[in-house]
């Protein structure tokens, strides 16, 4: 049932929102089987199913308040679904876990923490995280290897109002991937940077999971080229009450490299070709 | 008269630029000191219908200091009348903080401590102070723990509300992380609602105290044998105008000297805010 777009040599297999009813194999590390949400009257969420393996990224995309985040949510355990159910790693979703991390627009760091205790928090004391360390010591030394890995050690002494936008998104993601999740939920990530700042961004997550390709993900956007650059798989999401209603599967391999990525001129194509896909949904508005 | 900014790119007229500096300067309040304490001490004693010895003078007013630091007031030194007062403040002011933080925090924390209690502060903080000092005088007679009591109870009352709205107000990103990471409730009270609701215990701390200084006044006004109420009230017995207003100057400067406290302890302790 899938098809092919002709873009010529690079095209984007994609396939309507039908065929994912009811995803149920072995492998999978996320399923959203037959989720529907309603607040009140209104109804956001309608019948969604999907799902994502192991290993792989998936982003979802679509009109502003169509209802991605409460999907998140109701996958990461922060809502209840009122009809449907979600499931991490084979067992159903009844609440937040540690072995997913959550990071929001809003980088949330504490701002009365400095950003090497902000870092640290959740390592520090949250339940069934502390024991991943034999000692204080031990902890600090990966607390200060994370840091070093989002470019932050020169700065681990200063406060979230001392930094810039770009750092403490940089701080929340070293934050949550201390804690080793093996389920990334990433709700518009990069959304309040500028253009630079969330490349390099960009930058440092594709670097990440070329380094640990271990990482599953479920990546929320606005940002067509940040879903391609990142994700495997892309669900375009309808208005509310939403429903995923196609399902494009972004044909680059990993590892990615971001510097070769963004010269492709596929790139600019597939993006393209994705927003002719948006097009009629965003039209409808 | 203009002059060409350092930037070169506009003209700053020089008389408005000055004028900035000197309203921001600390002389520009003292300008309406300067202003009262002349009209006070030369203007007043002129108008024909207001007694003098009804309305003082400013330099009526220093002598009856320079007395009263040297003689005291009544057998008790002026220090003493002082520290009379702030301490009753002090220990009432503490016994309100702290047993109004852990409730309220509580309050906010939990809906149903929040419900239950709520309400009946809610309607008790608006009732002024004075009104319960009879029922004080009832039941702790006329000694300092009434005066205690009354302090407590006005601190008490703001700090709790303060510190359980604070609490109510936590922004829900920083509960959903504690949640993520399954703080326990306590680490999350401890580590997160605490530090986050802060600011708003502080301005209830800063409010009960400010409101704490007042109530001593009051209490000791109605029954006590030393502290500045006390002075005040006996030296309008007698008329000793400038006494009553050297009371009521170190009323208003010890206030001004513990608000200026809070504030510091703010600035100090919420660095964080507001940048």
């Amino acid at each position: 049932m899938t098809a092919l777009l002709e873009t010529g040599d690079m095209s984007i297999p994609q396939s309507s929102a039908r065929e994912e009813i009811a995803p149920q194999p072995a492998n999978n590390k996320v399923v959203v089987r037959n989720v529907s949400k309603q607040y009140g009257s209104r109804q956001v969420l309608n019948d969604i199913s999907f799902s994502i393996p192991e290993h792989r990224i998936a982003c979802l995309v679509g009109p502003t308040g169509c209802g991605k985040t409460t999907l998140l949510n109701i996958i990461g355990g922060f809502e209840k679904a009122s009809a449907g159910s979600a499931w991490v790693d084979g067992a159903q979703v009844n609440g937040p876990s540690p072995s997913s991390g959550y990071v929001s627009q809003q980088a949330n760091l504490f701002p009365w923490l400095t950003v090497w205790d902000n870092v640290r928090f959740a390592v520090r004391f949250g339940r069934g995280l502390r024991k991943n360390w034999s000692s204080p010591k031990e902890m600090d030394a990966r607390v200060a290897a994370y840091l070093e890995r989002v470019g932050l050690m020169h700065a681990r002494d200063q406060y979230p109002y001392q930094i810039s936008g770009g750092m403490k998104a940089r701080a929340a993601l070293g934050r949550v991937l201390l804690t080793n999740p093996s389920l990334l939920l990433l709700d518009e990530p990069f959304a309040a940077l500028d253009a630079l700042t969330r490349s390099s961004m960009h930058r440092l997550l594709l670097d990440m999971f070329r380094e640990d390709h271990e990482r599953t993900g479920l990546l929320i956007t606005h940002d067509i080229e940040e879903g391609l650059l990142l994700a495997d798989t892309l669900y375009v999401m309808s208005r509310w009450p939403a429903r995923i209603i196609h399902r494009i599967d972004v044909p680059f391999g990993w590892p990615r490299d971001y510097d070769n990525l963004v010269q492709t001129p596929q790139l600019g194509r597939l993006k393209h070709e994705v927003l002719e896909l948006l097009r009629p949904i965003l039209q409808s508005e | 008269m203009l002059e060409k900014s350092s930037s070169g790119a506009a003209w700053t007229p020089f008389r408005e630029r000055n004028w900035q500096l000197f309203r921001d300067s600390p002389f520009y309040p003292a300008l309406l000191l300067v202003f009262v304490v002349a009209f006070w001490q030369f203007v007043l004693p002129h108008i024909p219908f207001l007694p003098s010895k009804y309305v003082g003078s400013p330099a009526g007013i220093v002598r009856s200091f320079r007395e009263l630091s040297s003689q005291g007031y009544e057998g008790v030194s002026l220090i003493e009348e002082v520290v009379s007062s702030v301490r009753r403040v002090l220990i009432g002011f503490c016994i309100g903080a702290v047993l109004a933080t852990p409730i309220g925090l509580l309050m906010g924390y939990r809906k149903c401590v929040g419900r239950l209690f709520g309400p009946f502060f809610g309607f008790l903080r608006p009732v002024p102070a004075l009104a319960f000092i009879p029922v004080i005088l009832i039941w702790f007679g006329i000694g300092d723990a009434g005066r205690i009591v009354l302090i407590s109870m006005t601190s008490f009352l703001y700090i709790v509300l303060a510190t359980s709205e604070g609490v109510a107000a936590v922004p829900e990103a920083y509960l959903r992380a504690a949640r993520n990471y399954r703080l326990s409730s306590t680490r999350t009270l401890l580590s997160i609602v605490l530090p986050a609701s802060l600011p708003s215990i502080l301005i209830g701390f800063r409010t009960g105290m400010a409101l704490s200084w007042a109530v001593v006044v009051a209490a000791e006004l109605i029954a006590a044998q030393e502290g500045l109420g006390y002075m005040i009230k006996d030296a309008a017995t007698f008329f000793r105008i400038n006494v009553v207003y050297v009371g009521i100057i170190l009323i208003g400067l010890i206030g001004i000297l513990l608000d200026w406290l809070f504030t510091l302890i703010q600035r100090r302790t919420l660095h964080w805010l507001s940048k």
